[in-house]
């Protein structure tokens, strides 16, 4: 296992906040190119008149979890190291309940 | 489909953009181990602004309070310099997309001030919606469904109940 690189010591703290920043720029420099930052586009698709988010959040999924999981096979990345956010049922349900309706009354 | 408004270049192409996505959301496991996210910065941020006019009452808040008194800075954390990168990022593709025009998006059937109070409204949803969660659409569906986290995919589909239901009854605000 050499990966994730920054838990296993590889990247150095001043390291990690560098490509925190690129990081960030680049998903805000993508959003933004990809017309998310239009809330009429955003609505849209609760109403079936624009698949552009559809589109972005399946294929992005897709291409970060073949990647992910190539390299957890090829022994490369060890995923019990990558934080993620922990199962809270009904916190998840009732918050993506409200985040859903904000979604769409708000547009963002 | 919406397109960019006029004036602005053309939207890029969303399967490049997903692409592109997918592979910074990689990158992000792969170097750091964390994933993206947008609504947990905010969260520092409030916490940092609040402890700075009131310490001894957001001490009381168990809310606000974890990120506090460490010897940890609250905005020195990974999602806040992402998020100070998020700003950069948007603003340099904002310019180079011509897209800097102080506009009101809205629907042809609505007016400014109700768009303003539904994009008031709709955000106070949405911010309390992350928070009970703990992740927003980046840092839980799009992160936690890369890696098929249950946690990730429960947000997903809530989000999506949701916004299929509710859009009936607001869609005078954007048809």
């Amino acid at each position: 296992m050499v990966a994730p690189l920054f838990k296993l010591g590889f990247i150095s703290y001043p390291g990690m906040i560098v490509i925190g920043i690129l990081i960030g720029f680049a998903f805000g420099y993508i959003l933004q190119s990809v017309g998310m930052g239009n809330s009429r586009k955003i609505a849209a698709m609760f109403y079936g008149e624009d698949w552009a988010v559809m589109r972005i959040m399946f294929s992005a999924v897709v291409t970060a979890m073949m990647l992910t999981f190539l390299f957890y096979y090829l022994g490369l990345l060890d995923l019990s190291l990558v934080q993620l956010a922990g199962l809270n049922l009904s916190g998840q349900i009732i918050g993506g309940l409200l985040l859903g309706a904000g979604m769409v009354i708000g547009g963002y | 489909m919406i397109d960019a408004p006029k004036g602005e270049k053309p939207y890029l192409n969303p399967y490049i953009g997903g692409i592109g996505i997918g592979t910074i959301l990689f990158l992000s496991f792969f170097l750091i181990g964390k994933g993206l996210g947008g609504s947990g910065a905010l969260t520092r941020l409030l916490a940092f602004s609040m402890d700075s006019v009131a310490p001894d009452y957001t001490a009381t808040i168990d809310y606000f309070g974890r990120y506090l008194g460490g010897s940890i800075h609250p905005l020195d954390n990974w999602l806040v310099y992402m998020l100070l990168g998020i700003f950069a990022g948007g603003l340099v593709a904002g310019i180079r997309g011509k897209r800097m025009n102080a506009i009101m998006l809205k629907g042809d059937h609505t007016t400014n001030k109700r768009r303003a109070l539904t994009a008031f409204f709709g955000g106070i949803l949405v911010a309390t919606g992350a928070r009970l969660a703990g992740g927003c659409t980046s840092g839980l569906a799009l992160t936690g469904a890369s890696v098929m986290a249950v946690a990730g995919w429960v947000f997903f589909i809530s989000v999506f109940v949701a916004g299929l239901t509710v859009a009936f009854f607001v869609r005078r605000e954007w048809l």
